[in-house]
């Protein structure tokens, strides 16, 4: 059995932010994983959500449960990242004084994402990033 | 669950203005009747405020009960100073309580008093984040919807169960008489409250054996009237949102009211986002108790008599009552006497593979529904509609757009 969800994220859209995970929680309760996996995902997508958000120019949040196995992944249109490593590196951050201001871009995105995921990939090239996460259903 | 907020089907137009405010989706309308969806309702009184045909029935325990105990007890709810600006108007509330044949009132100040003592000690223990809520309706949001979060839940039971263990002990000394021959009532300023008592929230047994509604009992006013009445000032303050800001030495409390800003907290608590704070303190209703929907007052007014109220008592006597009950009651009793659990009355199957069957059809359905979210079918929105489809409440007949097409 499998099931997709998928979410445009806008750039910019800080009223909006973060509804694509509240909405990922309410299916993934529905669906019925354990509140614990649950917190998990939703922590990740909301970090992946975020990143769309601040540092991209749009993008997509795709969610997909398949046999034991759910992925979740956040496709963006660019510019990029420079730097992977110091992008994984906890509390750097390229977001903008205004951005910061708003409580947003401490620098714990992408390390959320990994300390929350079974596998964790991620992708950068100018035209856009494409970050991958896993979890197992036990 | 039993049915206990009943709706008069004579009343019930059927306008949906019910279904649009709850913040849970838990009502549907049924052949033109609101009906309520026991599990997934989280007693904070939308419903009953937004119904403008009184339609929504809610009904307190008889008078007639309080001949089964030898002493009744009447406990106020800590709202209560939200009604009065001074000891000689609280007179007056408990005159008419002694008319309705109370032997004995009591209210809930000397209790809040103490618990904001023993949150402090709590809080001194970890790091952790901590939810306060004496509010039913927030338990029971995070029952529903932030499971995981329940470990964080500061786990003290409501103040007035606390306050009924309390005022039993006292009284079966004053009275010398066994602690069943008391009878304990309390007066509920909300819904929340009230089925909190009639469901044994946490608890096996309630303390308290009768629940009247602050709004049945005072429809008339209140004459003023000397009486004896001792009050903890330093409790009377937890009536309204904000009580535990002044405890200044900690700098790290969020104060929130109304159930969709609670909600938004508690998401940010759950995504890890307020790591640095050390207490939530939330209410459902909006200013805190004092905005329980059975209230008479206004709840700005309410903030402004609590003030006048505290101005004119002093501490001193407020710390001699502290002081004396400090230890009456055994640890264990302060807290809740079972943990509460995650409630899941959303999920589509037990299976997973069922589930997500389920989930499939529901998104199919909803390709087919116009998306508008009118309401119109009974549904909340139209993903409610195509889950109810799903589960076999509804059919797609009833959506109205679908039918004005064809
Ligand atoms: S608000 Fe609800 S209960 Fe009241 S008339 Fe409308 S549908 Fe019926
Ligand atoms: S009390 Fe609140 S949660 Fe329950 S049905 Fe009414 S509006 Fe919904």
């Amino acid at each position: 059995m499998n099931i997709k969800f998928e979410f445009d994220i806008y750039h910019d859209d800080y009223q909006r932010a973060g509804s694509a995970s509240s909405e990922i929680k309410k299916y993934l309760a529905q669906i019925g994983l354990s509140p614990k996996l649950i917190r998990k995902i939703v922590i990740s997508s909301y970090e992946a959500e975020m990143n769309v958000v601040i540092h991209s120019f749009g993008g997509k949040l795709k969610i997909e449960i398949e046999d034991n196995h759910i992925s979740l992944t956040s496709v963006d249109t660019g510019p990029g990242i420079e730097n992977i490593d110091l992008a994984l590196t906890e509390g750097y951050s390229t977001a903008s004084q205004k951005v910061r201001e708003m409580g947003f871009g401490a620098g714990m995105g992408l390390p959320n994402m990994k300390k929350n995921s079974d596998t964790f990939e991620i992708e950068s090239s100018p035209k856009g990033s494409i970050v991958k996460l896993s979890w197992v259903i036990v | 669950m039993k049915h206990i907020v009943d709706i008069h089907v004579d009343r019930c137009i059927g306008c949906t203005r019910c279904m649009r405010a709850c913040p849970t989706e838990a009502i549907r309308i049924k052949n033109g009747k609101a009906h309520l969806l026991n599990e997934r309702c989280i007693f904070c009184g939308n419903c009953i405020i937004n119904c403008h045909k009184s339609a929504y029935k809610v009904s307190g325990d008889s008078f007639a009960n309080l001949n089964k105990h030898k002493i009744s007890i009447v406990i106020l709810p800590i709202s209560i100073f939200g009604m009065v600006t001074s000891m000689e108007e609280l007179g007056g509330i408990y005159q008419i309580l002694y008319n309705y044949g109370f032997d004995e009132v009591y209210d809930l100040s000397l209790v809040t008093a103490l618990l904001k003592e023993k949150i402090n000690e709590f809080l001194k223990r970890d790091d952790k984040t901590y939810i306060l809520s004496q509010c039913p309706s927030v338990i029971r949001l995070i029952q529903l919807k932030y499971p995981s979060l329940l470990p964080n839940l500061l786990p003290f039971d409501f103040p007035f169960e606390i306050g009924a263990k309390l005022v039993r002990k006292i009284a079966s000394e004053k009275y010398q008489v066994k602690e069943e021959d008391i009878g304990i009532s309390y007066v509920s300023e909300c819904l929340s409250n009230f089925i909190a008592i009639k469901e044994q929230l946490g608890k096996s047994q309630s303390s308290i054996d009768n629940v009247f509604l602050l709004n049945d009992l005072f429809r008339n006013s209140i004459e003023s009237k000397d009486m004896e009445i001792q009050v903890a000032k330093k409790g009377v303050q937890f009536a309204k949102v904000g009580t535990f800001d002044c405890m200044t030495s900690l700098h790290k409390v969020i104060s929130v009211d109304g159930i969709k800003q609670v909600d938004e907290v508690l998401e940010k608590v759950y995504l890890n986002k307020l790591t640095n704070i050390k207490l939530i303190e939330a209410y459902s209703c909006i200013g805190g108790c004092v905005g329980g929907n059975f209230t008479l007052e206004n709840t700005y007014v309410s903030k402004w008599k609590i003030n006048q109220f505290c101005d004119k008592i002093d501490d001193g006597s407020s710390d001699k009552l502290v002081k004396r009950y400090r230890g009456l009651l055994k640890d264990q009793e302060w807290f809740f006497e079972n943990a509460l659990k995650p409630q899941a009355p959303y999920k589509l199957s037990d299976d997973l593979n069922q589930s997500i069957i389920k989930m499939n059809k529901i998104n199919e359905i909803l390709k087919q529904l116009p998306n508008i979210d009118c309401c119109a079918c009974g549904s909340p929105s139209c993903r409610a509609l195509a889950e109810d489809v799903v589960n076999q409440v509804k059919t797609i007949n009833d959506c109205c757009m679908l039918k004005k097409e064809e």
